[in-house]
């Protein structure tokens, strides 16, 4: 297979690949096999890939934090190994600076969502659902290209690019685009705060607060907190409404929710 | 008795329509702000429209499912079927009790979801598969990972899905006109868990130090975390659910005003990238 079919094959596969490992997870599993299809060297490709599948166990996204993708690093330092005919070295010397620089585009595509999400939103606002269905596509796109882009760049260009890449970008912008994702659960959590029922129910947010923050409580253990607290009130609201049915039927109606927008 | 007329019954395409949306699109729309709620939105579309003959009521629902939502993407499965039954049961008058279903048991299934999928059972299968390949085995690791894959997508996507759906109906027969209470209390799990969100989610550290005289003290362990734990997540919390109140801040300028405010604090080394 020429090189140059097989560089577009591998963006291809790639592009394909970083929207299955945020989604569906099931054409990930195959990269070993795509890969050896593509360079025609499977017991390479497969013992590289294992290699990786190694390096990275426990290094998990969890909640959305942005790890080292080596799983990307496994793809491209599988590939570029086998394409040069070098061994296992030149993949982690490789796979490795590409996954790094995989956390940097990630940070930056979830920064980029938070654009596409409010746009949609947006379009569910003028009531365009179709045009809002279709624009909800960018998002796999641009998770695609967060993987495809570095993975090209170096099938086509080689490493040397990326290392200059990553030198050309100032450190605190990439820091301050890390500091921001860090923040801005903020924006979410305080819209979430302003359609819950806080005006009646702050007590149980400083609970909740005080329980993660100062004792420390994983989120299982605030959970069945605030579920015993939950139980309790669901008892309450039952005498409350029995109470108010015997004395009149007309005050039940007072029992309406008044959530505050 | 509650009028079931106005409310629209789905066939089972449709309902396994939103499940393979979902499944598919999974986490790649994953953003800081409302984290999954697009997700949710794409998957679920087709089927609200079909439940909402009315632009208006189809524009509410989706804007309620606009809303923050983050826990671990086959847990979401569940609480997906479980909205798309309680909406198809009730129609408009179920936005709030899915959305307070959602936010009090997103957090919990995270839990459950992040420890038991994303770190033992992915640790597990990496590890089997990982050193089966060095070993020289070509065909067991790609073999046992589709396998897995497989067993993730019928035996665990799957049924949650639809475990979800049927209990997401059996909690509307159940309570019935109850639901208001049960919805109220549910509130009470829910923003106990919020409470819970804003010092472990929201992560925001300065780098500054103070001098006096030659003793420098570094102000976020020296000071800020001596007055309380996750002082600065609080003061932002703040900040921004204030700025919501004014109909000028949307979202959107919210996030705009993190972004540029976590860069010029990065430029001059006022916060740094929390750990």
């Amino acid at each position: 297979m020429p090189i140059i079919l097989q560089n577009i094959l591998i963006t291809v596969f790639a592009f394909i690949w970083g929207i299955d490992t945020v989604g569906f997870q099931v054409v990930n599993v195959l990269t070993p096999l795509v890969v050896g299809a593509i360079t025609g060297n499977w017991t390479e490709a497969i013992t590289i890939s294992g290699t990786f599948t190694l390096m990275g166990l426990g290094a998990v996204s969890i909640g959305g934090a942005s790890v080292p993708n080596y799983g990307l690093a496994g793809l491209i330092g599988s590939y570029i190994a086998i394409r040069s005919g070098s061994g296992l070295n030149t993949a982690i010397a490789i796979g490795i600076p590409v996954g790094l620089l995989a956390i940097q585009l990630d940070i930056l595509v979830k920064t980029l969502m938070n654009f596409v999400a409010s746009h949609a939103e947006h379009l569910a606002d003028k009531k365009e659902f179709t045009k809002m269905n279709r624009f909800l596509y960018i998002g796999p796109v641009l998770y695609g290209l967060a993987i495809a882009i570095p993975v090209g760049i170096v099938a086509f260009l080689g490493t040397a690019v990326v290392k200059s890449i990553l030198s050309v970008i100032p450190t605190w912008f990439m820091n301050g685009l890390s500091i921001a994702g860090a923040m801005l659960p903020v924006v979410g959590i305080a819209i979430l705060m302003h359609y819950m029922p806080l005006n009646r129910y702050m007590n149980y947010l400083i609970i909740g607060f005080v329980a993660a923050a100062y004792l420390k409580l994983p989120v299982l253990a605030v959970s069945l907190l605030g579920a015993a607290f939950a139980f309790k009130v669901f008892l309450d609201s039952k005498k409350a409404s029995t109470a108010n049915n015997v004395a009149s039927q007309a005050s039940a109606k007072d029992q309406g929710d008044d959530y505050d927008e | 008795m509650m009028s079931d007329n106005q409310t629209f019954k789905l066939s089972k395409k449709d309902k396994e329509k939103v499940f393979w949306r979902y499944t598919i699109v999974g986490n790649s729309l994953f953003n800081y702000a409302s984290i999954e709620a697009p997700s949710l939105v794409y998957a679920l579309s087709p089927a609200l429209r079909k439940i909402y003959k009315n632009d208006d009521d189809y524009k509410a629902s989706l804007k309620n499912q606009y809303k923050y939502f983050n826990t671990t993407p086959i847990m979401a499965e569940s609480l997906i079927g479980a909205s798309l039954a309680m909406e198809e049961k009730n129609g408009i008058k179920a936005l709030e009790p899915v959305q307070s279903l959602k936010t009090s048991l997103m957090g919990p299934f995270a839990g459950i979801g992040d420890s038991i999928f994303n770190v033992m059972l992915n640790t597990i299968i990496g590890s089997i598969t990982g050193s089966l390949a060095l070993s020289g085995n070509l065909v067991a690791p790609v073999l046992i990972g589709f396998v897995w894959a497989m067993i993730m997508l019928f035996g665990v996507k799957r049924p949650l899905f639809w475990g979800g759906y049927n209990s997401g109906i059996a909690i509307v027969d159940k309570f019935g006109d109850q639901l208001s209470r049960l919805t109220d209390a549910a509130s009470v799990l829910g923003v106990t868990v919020v409470g819970s969100l804003i010092p472990t989610v929201i992560k925001i550290q300065t780098g500054l130090t103070m001098k006096t005289g030659k003793v420098s003290t570094n102000i976020q362990s020296g000071m800020l975390d001596q007055i309380m734990p996750a002082l600065l997540p609080v003061v932002a919390t703040f900040i921004i659910y204030k700025l919501l109140n004014n109909k000028k801040w949307t979202p959107t300028k919210c996030i705009f005003l993190v972004i540029v405010f976590a860069l010029v604090c990065s430029f001059f080394g006022i916060l740094t990238v929390p750990k």
